[in-house]
């Protein structure tokens, strides 16, 4: 069928009715917009209410974080890297999937290197415990840092997991007089007792002595990394004493969430594994 | 001597030519809208956080823009894919690619750091201070040769080919 001819006139009228037309596409999506925004799971109010942290440097000052709740998480092939503001024997116990392990000491800051390395438009999402104190120093840290694109998980490590998603344990190991016996060339033992309290000490150990509130020393991380024994043993004297585990428990732990995936607890004396050694 | 030229005019608008390249170029502005308007559909928070680093709407209206921005996109998108008030959609896309061309024209000016448009994804609203990076003047050319494509299609595309055209038919039948 032969199409109709377009005259100058008509061609002047299609485009004047054009512009009335554009009106009605324009009300159409608003109408959509606003319809499809108030069942979507994932709507979000009309009018915002507080400024974007994107160029501020403080959040303390707006006394409001950017948080994040799970379900708006970026998914897919989004870049997204997480931090685990918690102590280490939290992180131990459970994290998520290839989170960096950040905690925040009372006394100490984190190194906050490895996010330097990150790729462009990476997300961060920093998490705690539920209560969330430590992702709130951390995130006001990064802030301060001039790091954009920080958020925090909304309930923290807590939410993640009782969601039922992907959860990283490293659970830590106990090995026994036995066992060292017949690997003692290959151990490298860890004592975690205060300098001036070791007397009598195993010629291969390095001490590491106990601090919750301070980040352990870097020479002795070093020194850790280093050695070319296959086997880390946390030991201290009376190590089954229930003070002393717990000390032992969470020396290994921090070595563990650092990466040291070789770290075994003895839990006995460490006279005897002196002993041992003078055999 | 006006008739002479509204003749040869006349003559150039009725080229069959205008309905088969103004067909391509609708096809290829309206993937490209509806594919920019889907993940901002999926997460306006996001899309919320890009607007806000073009650093020129007031933070209270940034929401409502990222709301109705991406189905002004989707819904012309899809009228110019199919056809249907083919001129009109043509033209709300222009009034969007103008808005868009003045915002990226600002950032640049104003060298506003960002590391993207946040025109297909909301990534580069979120990045690292040592990251940042100045928007380039690609993104701009690319808005500006849809502009030309647009108001070609808003000129010459008399909706032959499309849902117009079935329309005009069925009336005339």
């Amino acid at each position: 069928m032969k199409n109709k001819k377009i005259t100058i006139n008509i061609m002047i009228k299609e485009l004047g009715y054009s512009v009335l037309k554009a009106f009605g596409i324009f009300f159409f999506s608003l109408l959509v917009a606003f319809g499809f925004n108030h069942v979507y799971s994932n709507g979000i109010p009309l009018i915002r209410k507080t400024p974007f942290e994107v160029s501020t440097d403080c959040p303390e000052v707006l006394g409001e974080l950017p948080e994040i709740t799970l379900d708006k998480l970026p998914r897919g092939s989004q870049k997204v890297v997480y931090m685990d503001a918690r102590m280490a024997d939290e992180f131990v116990r459970g994290h998520i999937q290839g989170a960096f392990f950040m905690p925040m000491y009372p006394v100490d800051n984190p190194n906050l290197k490895p996010l330097k390395k990150l790729e462009k438009g990476t997300w961060i999402i920093v998490y705690g415990s539920k209560k969330v104190q430590n992702a709130q120093r951390l995130i006001s840290l990064l802030m301060n840092e001039q790091i954009r694109g920080v958020h925090i998980l909304k309930g923290g490590f807590k939410v993640w997991k009782d969601s039922g998603r992907k959860v990283e344990k490293h659970p830590l190991e106990y090995k026994d007089l036995n066992w060292i016996k017949e690997n003692f060339a290959d151990i490298l033992f860890v004592d975690i007792r205060e300098p001036d309290s070791r007397e009598n000490k195993i010629s291969e150990s390095i001490n590491f002595p106990h601090d919750k509130l301070l980040a352990p020393e870097k020479k002795v991380l070093t020194a850790l990394k280093n050695t070319s024994k296959k086997h880390l043993i946390v030991v201290t004297e009376n190590g089954d004493e229930s003070e002393n585990i717990k000390k032992l428990q969470w020396n290994a732990a921090e070595l563990n969430a650092r990466g040291f995936d070789n770290v075994y607890i003895y839990r006995g004396d460490l006279k005897n594994i002196i002993e041992l050694e003078n055999k | 001597m006006m008739t002479a030229w509204k003749t040869h005019a006349e003559k150039f608008i009725n080229l069959n030519f205008h309905s088969y390249l103004g067909l391509l170029i609708r096809l290829i502005i309206g993937v490209t809208f509806i594919y920019a308007a889907w993940p901002k559909i999926v997460n306006p928070e996001n899309f919320a956080w890009s607007i806000s680093m073009y650093e020129i709407v007031p933070y209270k209206y940034i929401y409502l823009m990222a709301i109705v921005l991406p189905w002004l996109e989707m819904i012309c998108g899809l009228t110019l894919i199919f056809g249907f008030w083919t001129r009109a959609s043509s033209l709300v896309m222009c009034g969007m690619l103008l808005i868009f061309i003045a915002a990226l024209s600002i950032v640049i000016i104003n060298e506003v750091e960002m590391t993207g448009c946040g025109c297909f994804t909301q990534q580069g609203a979120q990045a690292l201070e040592e990251h940042k990076d100045t928007i380039g003047y690609s993104l701009l050319v690319r808005d500006i040769l849809m502009l030309i494509g647009g108001g070609y299609v808003w000129l010459f595309d008399h909706g032959r080919i499309g849902v117009d055209g079935l329309l005009r038919r069925y009336k005339n039948a």
